[in-house]
């Protein structure tokens, strides 16, 4: 892992989204293993450029992969990822740089759900006095990611136990294995049991907080759509999406 | 993209042309800045205006997806309803359709796979409503990679939530339809009210918008966040305005 990303791109510690962009541009053009085919270093010196990039663009997976190394579980890769950073005469560079995923499912899906993975998202569960031995053991592995065996608990349990406890794990394991209506629609359930529940106020904001954030930062887009009348939506429309045919 | 159809498939087949594949046209170009051919012409649909027609190796591929996707709509709707010229269509498509399926198999691989395991949880008919929202993003995932490289993990992201986006907007905008047909509609069976659906899908597009907004995408950066922020919602406004909220 590269100790200082800012240099490798040659940016300012306070530099902004937008010239991290510019600096990874303008970078990647000048090293493009394309340009220096007699360098052999040149592929490496790409890999570090795509990585530095990642490092400032991703940061809490990088957080995340040593969390998950200190725990023994397996990390993804951060290191060489491979394959061209793309820009004129852009080619597929799969096999040069290092290793393209191959295989039935190289991008492995059960990977995305995996909390440590996904960008924000709810905390950890803790266990509380009072929780029954299935809701430890739910507790126990939903930390653990073994999203599986907790549904399989928490599907054993009967009507009676299912409280707001037990919504809001459900709840939590849902959101676990990716799936975001059941999980919304637990919590909110939890929250109808225990309206004034901080713990499961917070799990529902964390869920929703990459659509706040949405929200906040398109808010002028949104106006903008919602305010035009029917006819200038299928202009603007044709207009938006057919950017491949422009009128002289 | 509509070029590019007919000069390597046939006049037929640009009847395909959808939205969703231009954006990932789009898209793509805006990620990679290849090499560009623009060349005048005048459209025999659109004939008052001569236009400008941008061409790249991602229109071509995306013209491509089109008709890849289209061929299996043209089969689903066969089976589906019985429509003896979706019949027809599809076997005109089929020689189309080999071809690409030679030049990509992963991603024809990963449409056929989906379709037909969203064909098994719609005639389920068991409310899973995340099953089939998740396969649809993850048909969509493998249609914005165009190459395997330092890009695919975030494409691969951003267009599994585009996807889930699109399909549960279809499923609200189509929610009282389907309840008159008895169609399957995978929001059925929730208990939510309307403004906690549109969480949901503000959620789901708030992790495409974040993906997008990591990749250093500067060409046509504002013509797409017009579209993820503002664009994808204006069919949902302009119902809203013009229904009453709907039961769900």
């Amino acid at each position: 892992m590269i100790s200082d990303p800012y240099s490798v791109l040659g940016v300012s510690q306070d530099a902004g989204m937008d010239e991290i962009k510019k600096a990874y541009r303008k970078k990647a053009k000048e090293c493009h293993p394309d340009l220096h085919p007699d360098d052999p270093k040149a592929a490496e010196k790409m890999n570090e450029i795509n990585e530095a990039y990642d490092m400032l663009t991703n940061p809490e997976k990088y957080r995340n992969q040593s969390r998950n190394t200190a725990e023994g579980r397996s990390a993804r890769p951060g290191g060489t990822y491979g394959g061209s950073y793309g820009g004129a005469n852009d080619r597929s560079y799969g096999g040069s740089y290092g290793d393209p995923r191959g295989g039935a499912d190289p991008f492995g899906f059960d990977d995305l759900f995996h909390f440590g993975q996904r960008r924000g998202g709810p905390e950890r569960p803790q266990a509380q006095p009072g929780d029954s031995n299935d809701l430890r053991q739910i507790i126990d592995f939903i930390c653990m990611g073994q999203y599986g065996y907790a549904r399989q608990i928490l599907n054993r349990m009967v009507s009676a136990d299912r409280n707001a406890r037990w919504y809001y794990l459900s709840a939590l394991t849902h959101y676990g294995q990716g799936n975001n209506i059941q999980a919304v629609e637990h919590i909110q359930k939890a929250l109808q049991m225990e309206p004034d529940n901080p713990v499961y106020r917070k799990a529902m904001q964390d869920m929703t907080q990459q659509g706040d954030y949405y929200t906040r930062e398109g808010a002028d887009f949104q106006r903008y759509a919602e305010g035009m009348n029917r006819m200038c939506l299928s202009l603007c429309a044709i207009q938006i999406f057919f950017t491949f045919c422009r009128c002289c | 993209m509509c070029r590019s159809i007919r000069e390597r498939y046939g006049q037929l087949e640009r009847i395909c042309l959808s939205y969703d594949m231009a954006f990932v046209a789009l898209f793509l170009s805006a990620l990679y800045e290849p090499q560009e051919a623009v060349s005048e012409f005048r459209c025999p649909m659109h004939l008052l205006h001569c236009r400008q027609a941008v061409r790249n190796e991602y229109t071509d591929y995306a013209a491509d997806m089109t008709i890849a996707l289209a061929y299996h709509k043209c089969l689903d709707d066969w089976k589906d309803e019985h429509k003896r010229t979706r019949y027809e269509y599809s076997k005109l498509l089929k020689g189309s359709y080999e071809q690409i399926r030679k030049r990509y198999p992963r991603q024809c691989r990963m449409i056929e796979d989906s379709l037909s395991k969203l064909e098994e949880i719609e005639n389920a008919r068991v409310c899973m409503p995340d099953e089939a929202v998740n396969c649809s993003g993850k048909m969509l995932s493998e249609l914005f990679v165009y190459q395997e490289d330092f890009w695919s993990n975030t494409l691969r992201t951003f267009g599994y939530e585009l996807g889930r986006f699109i399909y549960l907007m279809d499923a609200v905008m189509d929610y009282n339809e389907d309840k008159k047909k008895n169609n399957f509609n995978p929001l059925f069976g929730m208990q939510m009210e309307p403004g906690e659906v549109e969480t949901l899908l503000t959620m789901t597009i708030g992790n495409a918008a974040h993906q997008f907004e990591t990749l250093p995408i500067l060409k046509d950066a504002q013509l797409i966040r017009n579209i993820l922020y503002g664009g994808v919602w204006q069919k949902y406004y302009v119902k809203m305005r013009k229904e009453k909220p709907y039961d769900i």
